[in-house]
């Protein structure tokens, strides 16, 4: 918020471009709200609405096909997942957008009973009450809407131990998108799952993804989804460039709102930065593809592939993924060897 | 209701076990050297990414390369009292600085050579079962970490108690002039405290490993376990860190079952502020260790 305003100030005599994926829905609304002053910001990451609702409901769509009917929602404690805690209002000029708290829509639009909802403090490291206390409550299904502030190797290994462990366990975000993480839990990732794309087996999910990620990991460089956000913006920039063919910013900031762009690891649809996008100069959220842990920290792809359709993923993506694959983690740890 | 208790009862052993076995190590070294060791906590560190380095870097054996952290950790202390806390000792705010300074220079170190992407883990793991009692469930591991930590404390404690090294520490920690004056090689036994101190440290992180996540920073939430057991026992004092060890326990079970899971410690600071309000000096009189 502090780098929008200053920029306003600074754009008349040294015009630039800010991109940002920062957590901040008030830089949306900015720039919807005064487009001549703001003009120059757009954040690549969907707003917090998309965040806590649009992205999330894949875990959902996937607890309900793997046959869960009561769930545990451990949210961070955060100021990007109020809408997801609390619920949240926002006012653009186009509208005005609702959305309500997780544990209220999860069983409306799911059909899903959420038995145990607990907030997760910023650095906390014993989850076992939350994981337990999950299990006791009966729940089927727990998903964890986490970022960087969630240690969510530390609730890995502790999952692995607690009286949860068979119960199905989905991440957000957090080194759970790195294809080390398998390693970082000791292997107690087996069964959870995560947005995944940080292996050179990943789906295409657009014509870069494979060889970016590919490049990537033989520099010793995750791809987790941020790294996805930034380096593609670097590439939608230097397109822009050409297509204007000067520094002209105004020029080049109109080029990046009409122009469509491919992404490393997103349709089209989510990060077009232009008036076809209800959040303007930010991303769209929707859903995305997520992967289980199976044997040998292998990534298996599990989001229902009719879901990836309705996103815009292509057909390559679409045959990859799909829910039979889920195996619970019971039975991975049964049928994998140790 | 009845499994609700069960689990209290059963986590407010694990925990407390937990917070005794991480601050073992910092109540003697509050108990007989007076010193607040703001660098405490990269003896964690140090045994951990020690283990890891001579295991995959030098490729030793893995059990060797735990001995050779330990060995490396006794290096370390002895520097650390030699060029830190004997040249400041007389001057407590330098020696808090510099002590802290120590640590962070170590965390960065680790955290430079070793980032979390480099997927540092130790096969610690004694068991992978998960331990059902009376409806409560808790991993397997925690009660090895359980169990070990009581047992290094007796181990700890009979040193203190029946052996002569023990006597020259408890005459320390009661007052370092008169042992002075009865003849004590003062350096020898601050060096010989602090490197026993370290060991707990790092036997815990070694057990703790399976269950929590290692990373170059999870020196800091451990140090502030044995922060609060040990400010809440008295400073240096090892009846009020067992003491305090057990009531931080139970109110981590008990926020943590019962209220909610994020308060933890938040409650167990709130508790110890409000027993240092009543008893300023902790629960135990700190002018020996035992």
């Amino acid at each position: 918020m502090a780098i929008i305003e200053e920029g306003a100030k600074l754009y008349p005599s040294y015009p630039h471009l800010v991109i940002s994926s920062q957590a901040a829905v008030g830089t949306t609304l900015k720039v919807m709200q005064d487009y001549d002053k703001y003009k120059f910001y757009f954040r690549n990451l969907p707003p917090d609405p998309d965040l806590n609702y649009n992205t999330p409901k894949t875990h959902f769509a996937i607890a309900k096909a793997i046959g869960a009917k009561k769930v545990a929602l451990l949210l961070e404690e955060a100021a990007w997942t109020e809408c997801a805690r609390k619920g949240c209002t926002v006012d653009t000029p186009y509208g005005k957008i609702e959305i309500k708290a997780m544990k209220d829509w999860v069983p409306a639009e799911f059909g899903l009973e959420v038995v145990y909802v607990a907030n997760i403090a910023v650095g906390q490291k014993d989850f076992l009450p939350m994981l337990e206390e999950s299990a006791r409550r009966g729940a089927e299904y727990i998903f964890v809407l986490s970022s960087w502030y969630t240690d969510t190797i530390t609730m890995t290994k502790q999952w692995a131990e607690s009286g949860a462990k068979n119960i199905p366990i989905g991440f957000f975000g957090r080194p759970n998108q790195w294809g080390v993480f398998y390693n970082l839990t000791g292997s107690k990732a087996l069964g959870t799952m995560s947005i995944f794309y940080d292996t050179p087996d990943v789906p295409p999910l657009t014509p870069k993804t494979k060889e970016v990620v590919k490049k990537l990991n033989a520099m010793g460089l995750a791809a987790d989804m941020s790294v996805h956000y930034y380096y593609s913006e670097v590439y939608r920039i230097k397109q822009a460039i050409e297509k204007v063919g000067s520094l002209e910013m105004d020029k080049i900031i109109k080029a990046i709102e009409e122009m469509q762009f491919e992404h490393t690891a997103l349709p089209s649809k989510y990060v077009y930065f232009g008036y076809k996008n209800p959040n303007f100069h930010s991303y769209t959220g929707g859903y995305v593809l997520v992967a289980q842990f199976q044997c040998n920290g292998k990534p298996v792809w599990i989001t229902p592939s009719e879901l990836l359709k309705e996103a815009g993923y292509g057909e390559d993506v679409q045959k990859v993924s799909n829910i039979k694959l889920y195996k619970s983690p019971e039975e991975l740890r049964k049928s994998c060897p140790s | 209701m009845l499994d609700v208790l069960a689990y209290i009862f059963l986590y407010t052993f694990i925990f407390g076990c937990l917070f005794l076995g991480t601050a073992l190590g910092f109540t003697i070294i509050t108990g007989v050297l007076r010193v607040f060791h703001l660098g405490y906590g990269m003896t964690f560190l140090i045994v951990a990414y020690g283990t890891w380095a001579f295991w995959k870097d030098f490729g030793l054996d893995f059990l060797i390369s735990i001995l050779l952290s330990f060995l490396l950790l006794t290096v370390i202390t002895v520097a650390i009292y030699k060029l830190v806390i004997s040249k400041f000792f007389e001057v407590e705010d330098y020696l808090l600085a510099a002590l802290l300074s120590v640590f962070i220079i170590i965390e960065e170190l680790i955290s430079h050579i070793y980032p979390e992407i480099v997927g540092v883990y130790l096969p610690t793991s004694v068991t992978k079962e998960t331990v059902s009692i009376a409806g409560a469930s808790v991993p397997g591991q925690l009660v090895v970490v359980a169990v070990v930590s009581i047992l290094v404390t007796f181990l700890y404690l009979q040193l203190l108690a029946r052996t002569k090294i023990g006597l020259i520490m408890r005459a320390i920690s009661q007052n370092i002039f008169a042992s002075k004056l009865m003849g004590v090689n003062f350096d020898r036994m601050f060096i010989l405290a602090l490197i026993l101190a370290s060991i707990p440290p790092g036997i815990i992180i070694l057990l703790l490993t399976p269950v929590w996540a290692l990373n170059p920073f999870i020196g800091w939430p451990l140090f502030t376990y044995a922060i609060l057991a040990t400010v809440l026992g008295g400073l240096g004092n090892l009846k009020g860190t067992i003491t305090a060890s057990f009531i931080l326990g139970l109110v981590f079970a008990v926020t943590g079952f019962v209220i909610n899971p994020r308060m933890m410690t938040l409650a167990a600071l709130v508790v110890v502020i409000i027993v240092l309000i009543f008893k300023p000096c902790g629960l135990a009189r700190a002018e020996t260790i035992w």
